[in-house]
């Protein structure tokens, strides 16, 4: 049935398609709580993403890893393997499930910052993320936000 | 005491079970070897890629700027004066930064998403948080 309907429907490269959809601009204005330069202390961003994945020179730099989390109550191990199996074969997708899976994200996502402490409860999910990015938050000496920057790393 | 003789022929029939030995011990060496092939690694000048590492310079970069530019380093060595990133390198001879567990997992799915080329970018920083020196060392096929 799939096999048939794939000839009549549009495929899209699926690195492209999400590439071009899950952006830093998308990921700071749909996911990421604002952040203000010169205002924000450290204790403030604390309390509006939690604790950092990592820090760097005695708490100067805070680095978070974010994922966008689109399964509210995790992945077992059946949906999982379905969705590893699909995943190397996926470099050209239908359309319809690409959009479908973005939909999903906007539905049931959330955001997940990813620390050693929770990596492997929520290792499935953080594998198969189709948005993964990096938030570094730099502090001057009086614990204010300076500088910032948001590195996507996947897609 | 009875002499033993060989058979008539016995040479004969030797002949070709070492050959069948020879020909054993050949597809084992070659299955051993096969698997101990040394893959293609070296040190690449960091130039050759996009300009995603150009703000790279020894003595001026530094810990801070590495971090806003690449994001979370794979690895931290000798507290923090070691960063490595795992980095993968397209046909565009772009450069991405690669997943945190990719680093450890050859099982994670997402391994087939690399491009033929991978790197690992080590940075190595001085007491004042200056870049000192950094190297890539690549694996695969370089991109033409």
């Amino acid at each position: 049935m799939t096999f048939f309907l794939s000839g009549c429907l549009e495929t899209v490269n699926s690195h492209i398609y999400f590439s071009e959809r899950l952006t830093e601009s998308y990921m700071r204005s749909r996911w990421l709580p604002p952040l203000e330069t010169g205002i924000d202390t450290r204790d403030q961003i604390v309390k509006k993403l939690g604790q950092p994945s990592g820090t760097f020179e005695n708490g100067r730099i805070y680095s978070y890893r974010l994922i966008i989390n689109e399964w509210k109550e995790g992945l077992s191990d059946n949906m999982y393997s379905g969705y590893a199996n699909a995943y190397h074969l996926q470099s050209e997708i239908l359309e319809v499930v690409a959009a479908r899976r973005l939909e999903q994200i906007e539905k049931d996502g959330f955001l997940l910052v990813v620390t050693d402490e929770n990596m492997e409860k929520h290792e499935k999910e953080v594998i198969l993320s189709m948005g993964e990015f990096h938030l570094v938050l730099v502090f001057n000496i009086d614990g204010v936000l300076t500088r910032d920057s948001l590195i996507r790393i996947r897609p | 005491m009875r002499r033993v003789t060989p058979m008539k022929g016995t040479k004969r029939q030797e002949q070709p079970l070492t050959l069948a030995y020879a020909a054993i011990l050949f597809i084992v060496i070659l299955v051993l070897t096969g698997g101990c092939a040394t893959p293609k690694i070296k040190p690449i000048d960091k130039m050759d890629f996009s300009d995603r590492l150009q703000f790279l310079i020894n003595g001026t970069t530094t810990r801070e700027d590495v971090l806003l530019k690449l994001g979370e380093p794979s690895g931290r060595f000798e507290g923090e004066r070691i960063l490595t990133y795992m980095l993968s390198v397209d046909d565009k001879r772009d450069l991405r930064v690669l997943p945190r567990p990719l680093a450890v997992s050859r099982t994670d799915p997402r391994v087939y998403e690399l491009d033929p080329m991978v790197c690992s970018l080590v940075l190595v920083f001085q007491s004042n948080n200056l870049l000192e020196k950094s190297e890539l060392v690549c694996s695969g096929d370089e991109p033409k």
